[in-house]
């Protein structure tokens, strides 16, 4: 659909949970004119019920035939959870800390609450951006045509003008990656930031990422780490390409952790702490096969000192997980002429 | 019977042709009549409208397209709404104003999954003698619509004004002078829509005895938004003090005259034996979902002219493509991004030609299919059948 596409890789084995991902990306998109509820790039606890809460069960996406499935909008207050605030004048006077609100939902509400019991509970995070699809749900979706991928990166973005606040797009996107911004009555999404893109920036939260986990390039770009991690060493995966909309974003999924303890406390060798099952829920049928690269790979750095992959994923340079510079065709003109989504953003 | 009587007597006054039966017929059906007052009332509560016809339209839900939104989609089989309908002109404005019951007030508010109920108004671009009417949903590429909308929201209601070419084209225009309200009644349970527009809109001219008119109404709690909505048919507004073009009546009235509506047994076999093999009629899904417009409830909201038009000669009504991409094909070849070709099997049209072969039939077998199409509601007892 697009001539080039772009594409992140995030290796799970790195992500911390900080949430300094996040922080960016508020800060610099949603913090402000009716996205406030809004998380562009969230990181959820998996397992989980996610953000918005049961993400996953709310349909959207193809179905086995290539035909777009229906889906739900999700509620701000008890799917999406909107800000609160606390008592802070009184806790200074003594009071107990309070939320001024009934809480019922965040985008961290089940944070760190994973699954099992101790010793042998478990839990990753999994950090979520718009996938910006070859085969967008939300594209497809759009009654107005008011959704359109870009050629020249495949960055997927939301006509504002065209896009008359209908919210069908939310609907169609299985990952639910598409937001209402009830304010001014249009669907807003993550943008790659794409004004950074154009400058040959990685995205706020690749850039501010603490733990190093996030990789950006172009696919068609051999040299790419994205295209290393994606096709030459295949470790990264799209998350639930039973959906049918191609993801862009790929995860290195979680090594299944250390082993799961006996009763008695002793390491019960060959166990797995995170189920390999789950796992494949996730990223699908290949997941054995990038774990089992991935083990291979950390046995041969042991043994010899050498593997590119390890290199490449460890990342001793920041700047060696971007490869936005080159190569890259001449700019093209905003869709149709409109608006593209930055319309209307004040600052 | 007033209002039709009142009808009668304006076509047989605005024009020289003989009485037509049906004419008579397709007025008391589908005629609304726009008594000429002295100043057309702003205030939608005006005891003017008192002096207005009322003239009751059913609007049903919109099925020939499958919009995606699982709730929405919940509620397809919901009955018709019955929507009142008052027009009066003065000569230099014209007012409509709807009246519907809806038990809940949906205003949309700042959550998320929260929609504003509305109502809206569509006249054709061009209209008048050998010029066919749009296609209902929002036009099509050769006879495009202006859509007049009022919509409820948070703290009141607010207008829009758009020209509409087919699925997915109505874009804003702002230069028609439309003014408006959407008013709740928390007693009755009724919504009353208020539209107001000059009689000449920058060229656009509805002082003419005849205007095909089509309305819609959203019900917000139903999740109704954009093509989830319930739609009336072709209208034909009535101008007090203007004449009527006889012979646009007649071309109007198709469907409504001796012998233009048959057997709907017949039609229902014929339907049944070669529609379904692109479409779905009823129960009748012998096809995947969306390759082509869905036939069930076809006649509330199309015309007799529009039916036996699209069975005869499709590329002269094109219905205009929806998105593209809502079906991909699964076995195609994938770019290089592993995109997946748009499936052809899932466009309506191909260019300027409907991928719909022509169906030349005669007269006859037309006849039969529209009696099941779109079964005749305001029949008097001496059409149709009993000319046989």
């Amino acid at each position: 659909m697009s001539k080039r596409q772009l594409a992140m890789v995030m290796d799970l084995n790195k992500c911390i949970g900080c949430q300094t991902c996040t922080v960016s990306c508020k800060t610099q998109w949603t913090n402000r004119d009716g996205r406030e509820y809004m998380y562009w790039n969230n990181v959820e606890t998996k397992p989980g019920k996610g953000y918005p809460a049961r993400w996953e069960e709310m349909g959207g996406g193809f179905d086995d035939t290539g035909a777009l499935r229906d889906g739900e909008v999700p509620s701000k207050y008890t799917d999406y959870g909107v800000p609160w605030d606390y008592n802070l004048d009184e806790i200074m006077k003594g009071e107990a800390l309070e939320a001024q609100q009934k809480l019922k939902q965040g985008p961290n509400w089940d944070e760190d609450a994973g699954l099992g019991e101790h010793p042998n509970s478990y839990l990753f995070y999994l950090p979520r951006i718009c996938n910006h699809c070859s085969n967008p749900g939300c594209l497809a979706a759009c009654p107005r045509g008011a959704i359109f991928k870009r050629d020249q990166d495949g960055i997927v973005l939301v006509d504002q003008k065209r896009c008359e606040g209908l919210r069908y797009c939310i609907a169609g996107c299985p990952y639910k990656k598409v937001y209402f911004n009830p304010k001014r009555f249009k669907s807003e999404k993550c943008i790659f930031c794409f004004p950074r893109i154009e400058k040959g920036l990685p995205p706020a939260c690749a850039q501010q990422c603490v733990g190093r986990i996030r990789f950006v390039g172009y696919l068609d770009d051999k040299e790419s780490q994205v295209y290393k991690l994606v096709h030459k060493y295949k470790v990264a995966l799209p998350l639930h390409q039973e959906y049918g909309t191609q993801p862009n974003v790929f995860y290195v999924p979680p090594l299944p952790g250390p082993p799961k303890f006996d009763k008695f406390g002793k390491p019960i060798e060959g166990s797995e702490r995170i189920p390999v099952a789950y796992l494949e829920e996730l990223f699908g049928p290949d997941t054995k096969k990038a774990l089992k690269t991935l083990e291979d790979e950390m046995a041969k750095r042991k043994k010899t000192g050498k593997s590119e992959l390890l290199d490449l994923l460890i990342a001793y340079k920041h700047e060696d997980m971007f490869r936005l510079e080159k190569p890259r065709p001449e700019p093209q003109k905003a869709h149709g002429g409109g608006l593209v989504q930055l319309g209307g953003t004040s600052r | 019977m007033m209002v039709s009587t009142l009808l009668l007597s304006v076509v047989m006054a605005t024009s020289a042709a003989a009485k037509d039966e049906g004419v008579d017929n397709y007025l008391r059906a589908e005629g609304i009549y726009a008594v000429k007052v002295k100043k057309v009332p702003r205030n939608i509560h005006s005891n003017t409208w008192a002096t207005a016809k009322s003239k009751t339209v059913q609007a049903h839900v919109q099925q020939s397209i499958r919009l995606l939104d699982k709730k929405a989609n919940a509620q397809l089989q919901r009955g018709a709404t019955d929507v009142t309908v008052q027009a009066l002109h003065d000569g230099q404005r014209i007012g409509v104003r709807l009246t519907w019951t809806d038990a809940t007030e949906d205003r949309g508010d700042d959550e998320t999954h929260h929609f504003g109920d509305a109502a809206a108004m569509e006249v054709p671009k061009t209209f008048g003698r050998g010029i066919r009417l749009p296609y209902i949903g929002m036009g099509d590429a050769q006879q495009k619509v202006l859509v007049y909308l009022m919509r409820a929201f948070e703290h009141g209601s607010y207008g829009r004004e758009y020209i509409g070419a087919g699925f997915g084209s109505l874009t804003r225009t702002g230069t028609g002078g439309q003014r408006g309200d959407v008013v709740y009644d928390k007693k009755r349970k009724t919504w009353t829509a208020l539209f107001i527009r000059p009689l000449n809109s920058y060229g656009h001219n509805m002082r003419q005895g005849a205007v095909p008119v089509a309305f819609a109404v959203w019900d917000g709690s139903k999740n109704e938004r954009g093509g989830n909505k319930a739609l009336t048919s072709w209208k034909t507004l009535i101008l007090g003090g203007y004449p009527a073009d006889a012979a646009y009546l007649k071309e109007l009235s198709f469907g409504y005259g001796k012998g233009d509506v048959g057997d709907p047994a017949a039609g229902k076999a014929m339907v049944e034996s070669m529609c379904i093999a692109c479409h779905h009629v009823g129960d009748k899904k012998f096809v995947p979902a969306g390759m082509a417009p869905d036939l069930t409830g076809v006649g509330n909201y199309a015309t007799y002219g529009y039916l036996r038009d699209s069975i005869m000669n499709p590329s002269q009504v094109l219905v205009p493509n929806p998105n593209a991409n809502r079906h991909y094909q699964k076995g195609g070849t994938p770019d290089p991004h592993g995109a997946l070709p748009n499936d052809p099997t899932y466009q309506w049209s191909m260019g300027p030609a409907s991928k719909m072969p022509p169906f030349p039939l005669p007269p006859e077998q037309i006849a039969h299919m529209l009696a099941f199409l779109k079964p005749p509601a305001h029949k008097p007892a001496d059409d149709g059948k009993e000319s046989k």
